[in-house]
């Protein structure tokens, strides 16, 4: 699982949860490979990014580096800042671990990079 | 019956009756016999003899062999067990048995036949022949014998042409000749449009209603088929589809007669048809017996001296039926196809058990080899991938093995499955996948820019589902953002072209063949308190919800719960989802097909 998509999940499906946004990461397996980069393409994402989720998931795992905590003017232009948030949105992988709702706790278990995000039926 | 002479026999002149090649067939023969009947042949003469190339399965008439016989001994018993190519006679004496032999054992050659006739001497003979029990008719079945003049008889015939079919059509069907008026027969659904008469039942013919009038006949027929069989033509077991035709079903027999299979169960009734007679099937006979005729040259009936063949010559059938408006309301609903097109056929407690069992599960089973067979994209669903702009993040609900998320455009791609063998499969292909259930996905509202879901939807069981899936998709879209939905339509044929699905399995078989076998698919299968019909892979769908097989290639078979969409109902279905609006409604090889834009205003 990318950071990018974890930016994305929220666990409300869930019966009485409110948000369930963002969902806490507990990472035991991070792999950190290349990934081509492309400038425009990562200027036209950043824009629909929760920017304060993405950092604080960056950090929770150790992978932040560093990309400054509030998202900076003009970044359209600032290739050596889209190649940080390049890095952190496609090349940084949870491999193994979880994913925890915020307000219940529930646990979605996270096995070779793809995220379990089944809920019973007594869940929802 | 006195003289040899009338028969036209061949005696062939051999100088060694039991050269090599007789031999053999004695022992084939031998062989067969102690198999069948559990009768052994002797190498000794005995007052039994058997002719082994001379049953009624061979089109041998009785009477020819009796010709034969009865200028060779006085006193002797013919049996002819039906359905053997071999027959038996009884001898008063060893010695009439070796004269029979003796002149008959590769020296005779009756006509129609390709060889000479081969004898043997058996310990025993079956004690009678099979009595066919055509005595009894299926329950609603009736048979009025002359129902219309010889006169009468060449009048219909005479108005057939059956070279020159312009204003109404004629099918030149693989077992038979078909014409239709009032409606055409759609074969392979087995259905007719309402909605879509053509040329009616022509004015020639008015005079048969009338007389079916007088014989208390409620109905004013709008359809009928005529049907010419030529020797060797038949048509295969069916029932007519009960949603389609009323219950009366009139069939008048014209030119040569015929013997006409019933069957329900194990229960076997053969019903001889002679020409100018009316058949009429009610209750039971119409709606649960399947009535079929062999394609034979000859067919085995009963007359005074025992069972014999006849010939049959060009039979014409007219067969009158009346297109049902409305639900069927029968009492055979085992046989019944209309319960199952009707609203919703499971509730709500049972869709997620059935879908557990005959979607989730078979697709665990069968990921790998569905991976195998899933690889070329389907262009239009390219086309609107091709259209997103860069930077776009695309969400593929039901996934798959991920063939739409290949492609190295700068589009991210993201796609969620139910089946952990399939984002298995995806994973390992590097693609960026989750599990997940398709009515709840784990998407924030308004966070991916387009959506696809191909083929997916049509593996919820009710309606609410379907449309519970389709609002997810729009839920988490961002306004203006597009979803892309495909689902299996029940319209396999559509604008006179056969779908790629239809085109494939008539690749490998006869196509006219599978039309007349397939007239309706009868396996069902019960589960979750509801009952599903299997559906015949290649052919059309008769039905709207049922389990359509996957065979892999070890021939072991899984079925998966589909529900067909027809014409309409997914544009239907997509309006009662808020938020969106439908921006294209199409048809694409058997699918239909929607792209649904989410609107701007509902925005927080």
């Amino acid at each position: 699982m990318k950071l990018l998509t974890h930016n994305m999940l929220t666990s409300r499906a869930i019966r009485g949860v409110t948000v369930g946004y963002p969902l806490r990461i507990i990472a035991k397996d991070i792999r950190v490979s290349e990934v081509d980069f492309n400038p425009e393409y990562i200027a036209r994402i950043i824009p629909k990014l929760d920017w304060t989720v993405l950092w604080k998931a960056a950090e929770s795992i150790g992978h932040v580096g560093e990309l400054p905590q509030i998202l900076i003017e003009d970044f359209e232009s600032n290739d050596d800042f889209l190649k940080k948030v390049h890095h952190v949105l496609l090349e940084v992988e949870v491999i193994n671990g979880d994913l925890l709702c915020p307000e219940s706790g529930r646990k979605f278990p996270i096995n070779d990079g793809i995220p379990n995000m089944l809920l019973n039926e007594d869940e929802i | 019956m006195s003289s040899s002479d009338e028969t036209n026999l061949t005696i062939e002149d051999l100088k060694e009756k039991n050269n090599k090649k007789s031999l053999r067939k004695q022992k084939r023969a031998h062989h067969r016999l102690l198999r069948d009947m559990n009768i052994k042949c002797s190498c000794q003469p005995t007052q039994y003899l058997m002719i082994c190339n001379g049953g009624l399965v061979t089109g041998i008439k009785r009477e020819t062999l009796q010709c034969v016989l009865d200028a060779l001994i006085s006193k002797y018993t013919l049996i002819m067990p039906t359905g053997k190519s071999y027959c038996f006679i009884t001898c008063n004496s060893k010695e009439d048995a070796t004269c029979v032999y003796n002149y008959i054992h590769g020296r005779i050659k009756l006509p129609g036949q390709n060889g000479p006739l081969y004898v043997c001497y058996t310990e025993t003979v079956p004690s009678t022949d099979n009595v066919m029990s055509n005595s009894t008719f299926p329950p609603g079945l009736t048979l009025i014998e002359n129902f219309i003049t010889k006169k009468q008889e060449e009048t219909l015939l005479r108005t057939l042409n059956w070279d020159e079919c312009e204003s109404v059509t004629s099918l030149q069907l693989k077992h038979r000749q078909v014409k239709h008026f009032g409606y055409e027969f759609e074969y392979g659904t087995n259905i007719v449009n309402p909605d879509d008469p053509i040329a009616p039942i022509p004015q020639d013919y008015e005079f048969l209603q009338t007389l079916f009038n007088k014989h208390n006949h409620k109905y004013k027929y709008d359809q009928l088929t005529i049907n010419k069989y030529l020797p060797g033509q038949g048509i295969p077991p069916h029932i007519d589809t009960h949603s389609v035709f009323e219950d009366t079903i009139l069939s008048l027999s014209l030119g040569s007669a015929c013997i006409m299979n019933f069957k329900k169960e194990n229960q076997n009734i053969n019903v001889f048809l002679p020409a100018r007679s009316l058949l009429i099937m009610t209750g039971e006979a119409r709606y649960a017996w399947t009535h079929g005729i062999c394609s034979r040259h000859n067919d085995v009936i009963e007359t005074e001296n025992g069972t014999t063949t006849k010939e049959r010559g060009i039979r014409i059938s007219f067969t009158f039926r009346k297109v049902r408006r409305g639900d069927c309301c029968c009492t055979f609903k085992e046989y019944c196809d209309n319960k199952y097109d009707t609203a919703a056929f499971v509730d709500a407690k049972t869709a997620s058990g059935l879908e557990d069992s005959y979607v989730h599960k078979v697709y665990e089973e069968i990921s790998n080899h569905f991976n195998e067979t899933r690889h070329k994209q389907w262009p239009n669903v390219s086309k609107f991938l091709g259209s997103l702009e860069e930077g776009t993040l695309l969400l593929d609900v039901g996934c798959g093995n991920g063939k739409y998320l290949c492609g190295d455009r700068n589009i991210y791609k993201m796609g969620c499955d139910r089946s952990s063998g399939l984002t298995d499969i995806c994973r390992k292909r590097g693609f960026e996948v989750l599990q997940c259930d398709c009515l709840y996905l784990p998407y924030k509202d308004y966070s991916v820019d387009a959506v696809i879901s191909i083929a997916v939807i049509h593996h919820l069981s009710t309606r609410e589902r379907r449309r519970r899936a389709i609002s997810e998709m729009v839920r988490v879209l961002r306004p203006t953002g597009k979803c892309l939905i495909y689902v299996w339509a029940k319209e396999q044929r559509k604008d006179s072209t056969d779908s790629s699905y239809l085109k494939y399995g008539k690749k490998n078989k006869d196509e006219t063949e599978k039309i007349g076998q397939k007239e309706i698919s009868r396996e069902r299968i019960s589960e979750c308190g509801s009952t599903l019909p299997v559906h015949e892979n290649r052919t059309n769908f008769a039905h709207s919800d049922m389990l359509v097989p996957w065979k892999k290639k070890s021939g072991e078979r899984f079925l998966r719960y589909y529900h067909v969409f027809q014409e309409g109902e997914l544009a239907k279905l997509c309006t009662e989802v808020s938020a969106a609006i439908i921006k294209e409604v199409y048809y694409d090889q058997g699918n239909w097909c929607v792209i649904l834009e989410k609107c701007i205003d509902i925005m927080k």
